[in-house]
């Protein structure tokens, strides 16, 4: 039973850590270049597809790795040589690689599932066999990285292929790879130098991680109370010192948690080389693809939930937005397409965009479409920027045919969706005749932020600091009022409006002599009063209920330092339609004026 | 076996539990399955434009749930001098609340058999709310729909 249980165990570690193999694998075989230089990629693809191959034979998985000797064999000929890279052969691997996926999928759901691979194995001989008859054969006995494990089975195997087995004397074979590549001995320092690149990493399961995040939460909670009564209850200095100190370790250890969720964005990112190829293989169109900002770090939350929303924008830009090769040349434009991925932080949002060179979107046709499906009404007013926005609209699609590659009609909106669920928002800018750029934008941690902690009246609020511009002390004689809702100060001589806070809040409020204004820089700027300004804090963002979601102005709620919630209040959001009254109020006191 | 039996027995009778509380004067219960937790009344923190009968939220253990108060939701005059005041959580549709209630009496079995539907009586309760009625020891216990006193949506729009 414990035997059974073991077994079970190293299996399913094997199939999670053949993930990883496999990725690399695939952007391997994305980077050979026909007729190029290739060696060292070729070594190590040879290396990866070797791994796999001893490690699934050692955990029992013969037919996945009587499949990849069987690849590993045309991989050997690349690498030596007797072949060269050509597409077809790179086309052979990357199906190859698909099964082997489908497979290390097929079996975690079903340890001894049995897939049908004669096609692909088929493939890859005779990929192999292609120059079989001009070159001579070597199949390298590749002593050095050779285990006991798989020995047998590439006897086996071997035999099946019908490839001819020479016995190779040891210095020939020295001498033969020294001249082509580094030997396999000097491979394999190579690959712990590449480990020592990326650094060395463990699995954790993501569970366990959350957890810390939770409770490290918690403890910082407790930490600040402590902290904040350090000077008024605390006598001893040794402790207050400590205190001080913890407090900084404190967020250190919450930055460092919180860090383990992130991710480069390079996964979600490599992908699309193989998206592009294949899309643009079956599109006919030939479309260079650059990656920008590979290393941005994102939370892995975010970064599962954004490779599907990528892939539809990437088939969308290669399929709708570049045009066909002779409509480019037609139009002077490179006959090669162009699609970029960039991500970067910008504050603490992180930017992903995705631009093409293709031919635009046309806001007539749009704007006709939508009219058309009944999405707008004819009589809709709407600037362009507006009209492009309704791509977004569930159930649109613009391109005549129904294609293979995209538009079904469904799909950016799902797109915005996805997006939006991770409290995120999807732009999309268009020039006619040059191209096309979707933005996505999205917050960077989704659990804490830095905040400001502001009494009005007898409530503690919570402001996120990245919301506050600058902290101004206004005397009431400065501010020029002629609404409850509305009044306007001058700073530095732009004319801002400024609101009240309780009043918002539903309570009577008054302008002292002097006030605290918090001022708020966006698309607009303006100034909300409050009572005081308490202190900074960092805090830990909880979910109001369901019952409660969806109020303007309400992002959510923190738990104070004395256990009691308060709420999270999002500026933007809460004035918005104080901005609206204050724009048509000032606009009536010009009228009357 | 024995099992089995309990399984017949309950599928004969269709036995159902109910926690009883006061509100006011008048007794009302709900299903105990509805059930999460019962809590003293906890510090609440008001949301600002919602319903009077919107206490405010609280924080369950690090999960911030919203309370209302039974009485005021129902119109029910709360007891005075009150010390035994409690917060009953529940989940509707898989959302929590708390509920304020004056005082929490007991727990009681009840068969299909032994509810009535409600009669047509003057009571300060909107009688949408009832779902049936239950005697017992000469007091007439309400039973209350909670999905149809807090429709889930009906609370969001309220924002």
């Amino acid at each position: 039973m414990d035997d059974l249980e073991f077994e079970l165990e190293i299996k399913n570690d094997f199939l999670e850590e053949s993930e990883d193999l496999l990725t690399n694998a695939e952007n391997a075989f994305l980077q050979l270049v026909v007729g190029g230089e290739n060696q060292e990629l070729l070594d190590e693809i040879f290396r990866l597809a070797h791994n796999l191959k001893g490690t699934s034979k050692a955990v029992g998985f013969d037919q996945l790795s009587h499949l990849t000797h069987i690849a590993e064999n045309l991989i050997l000929k690349l690498k030596e040589g007797s072949l060269e890279v050509t597409d077809p052969i790179v086309t052979v691997l990357l199906k190859f690689k698909d099964l082997v996926t489908t497979i290390i999928f097929g079996l975690k759901d079903n340890i001894d599932a049995e897939f049908d691979i004669t096609t692909i194995v088929q493939e890859l001989e005779d990929a192999t066999e292609q120059k079989a008859s001009v070159a001579e054969i070597k199949e390298t006995p590749d002593i050095q990285m050779e285990d006991q494990v798989s020995a047998p089975v590439e006897a086996e195997v071997e035999a099946e292929v019908q490839i001819e087995v020479e016995a190779v004397d040891p210095v020939i074979f020295k001498e033969e790879t020294t001249q082509v590549a580094p030997t396999p001995i000097n491979t394999i320092p190579k690959k712990e130098k590449k480990a020592n690149d990326s650094n060395e990493s463990i699995r954790v399961n993501l569970s366990k991680i959350d957890e810390v995040t939770d409770l490290i939460g918690e403890l910082v909670i407790l930490q600040t109370a402590i902290f904040q009564r350090r000077f008024e209850f605390i006598k001893d200095e040794v402790s207050i010192k400590t205190i001080t100190t913890m407090e900084k370790l404190f967020k250190d250890l919450q930055d460092q948690t919180l860090s383990l969720r992130m991710l480069p964005i390079k996964n979600a990112f490599q992908k699309m080389n193989r998206i592009v190829r294949d899309t643009s293989a079956q599109l006919n169109k030939d479309v260079h693809l650059s990656l920008v900002g590979e290393e941005t770090e994102v939370d892995k939350t975010v970064l599962e939930r954004l490779s599907d929303p990528l892939v539809h924008i990437v088939r969308n830009s290669l399929d709708h937005g570049l045009e066909s090769t002779e409509d480019r040349v037609k139009a002077g434009k490179d006959p090669k397409g162009s699609v970029e991925l960039m991500a970067y932080h910008e504050g603490n949002k992180l930017i992903i965009q995705i631009t093409d060179d293709g031919k635009g979107i046309d806001p007539n046709i749009i704007f006709n479409k939508a009219i058309e499906k009944g999405v707008i009404p004819e009589t809709a007013k709407m600037s362009e920027s507006e009209i492009l926005q309704l791509i977004f609209h569930p159930g649109f699609s613009t391109k005549e045919q129904v294609s293979e590659v995209s538009g079904r009609g469904v799909g950016m909106d799902v797109v915005k969706t996805n997006i939006e669920d991770l409290g995120g928002e999807v732009k999309l800018m268009s020039k006619l005749g040059e191209g096309t750029s979707i933005k996505i934008i999205l917050p960077l941690t989704l659990t804490i932020i830095d905040a400001l902690v502001i009494r009005s009246l007898q409530k503690k609020v919570v402001l996120p600091l990245s919301q506050v511009h600058e902290i101004v002390i206004v005397n009431s004689k400065d501010i020029e009022s002629f609404s409850n809702m509305a009044c306007l100060y001058k700073l530095r001589g732009e004319v801002v409006p400024i609101f009240s806070l309780n009043a918002k809040l539903g309570e009577a409020d008054n302008l002292k002599v002097k006030n605290t204004v918090i001022i708020i820089k966006g698309a607009t700027t303006f100034g909300v009063i409050v009572d005081e300004i308490l202190f900074q804090q960092q805090i830990v963002i909880k979910k109001l209920g369901d019952d409660m979601a969806g109020r303007p102005g309400i992002m959510g709620s923190a738990i104070m330092s004395d256990g009691k919630p308060s709420l999270i209040l999002d500026f933007f959001d809460l004035f918005k339609s104080n901005m609206k009254q204050s724009r048509s109020n000032i606009v009536n006191k010009r009228l009357t004026a | 076996m024995n099992f089995n039996e309990n399984k017949n027995d309950e599928d004969t009778t269709n036995e159902e539990r109910f926690i009883q509380f006061k509100l006011g004067n008048e007794h009302f219960a709900i299903p105990l399955l509805s059930i999460k937790e019962v809590a003293t009344i906890p510090d609440t923190t008001p949301v600002p434009n919602t319903p009077k009968f919107h206490k405010g939220i609280m924080n369950l253990r690090g999960q911030i749930i919203s309370v209302i108060d039974l009485r005021e939701k129902l119109g029910i005059t709360p007891l005075e001098n009150n010390k035994e005041a409690a917060v009953i959580i529940v989940e509707i549709e898989s959302v929590s609340i708390g509920l304020v209630v004056d005082s929490i009496l007991k727990v009681f079995k009840a068969t299909e058999q032994d509810l009535e539907i409600v009669p047509e009586v003057s009571n300060q309760v909107n009688s949408k709310y009832m779902k049936s009625v239950f005697k017992s020891e000469g007091n007439l216990i309400i039973i209350l729909d909670l999905s149809v006193a807090f429709d889930i949506e009906k609370l969001k729009e309220s924002a």
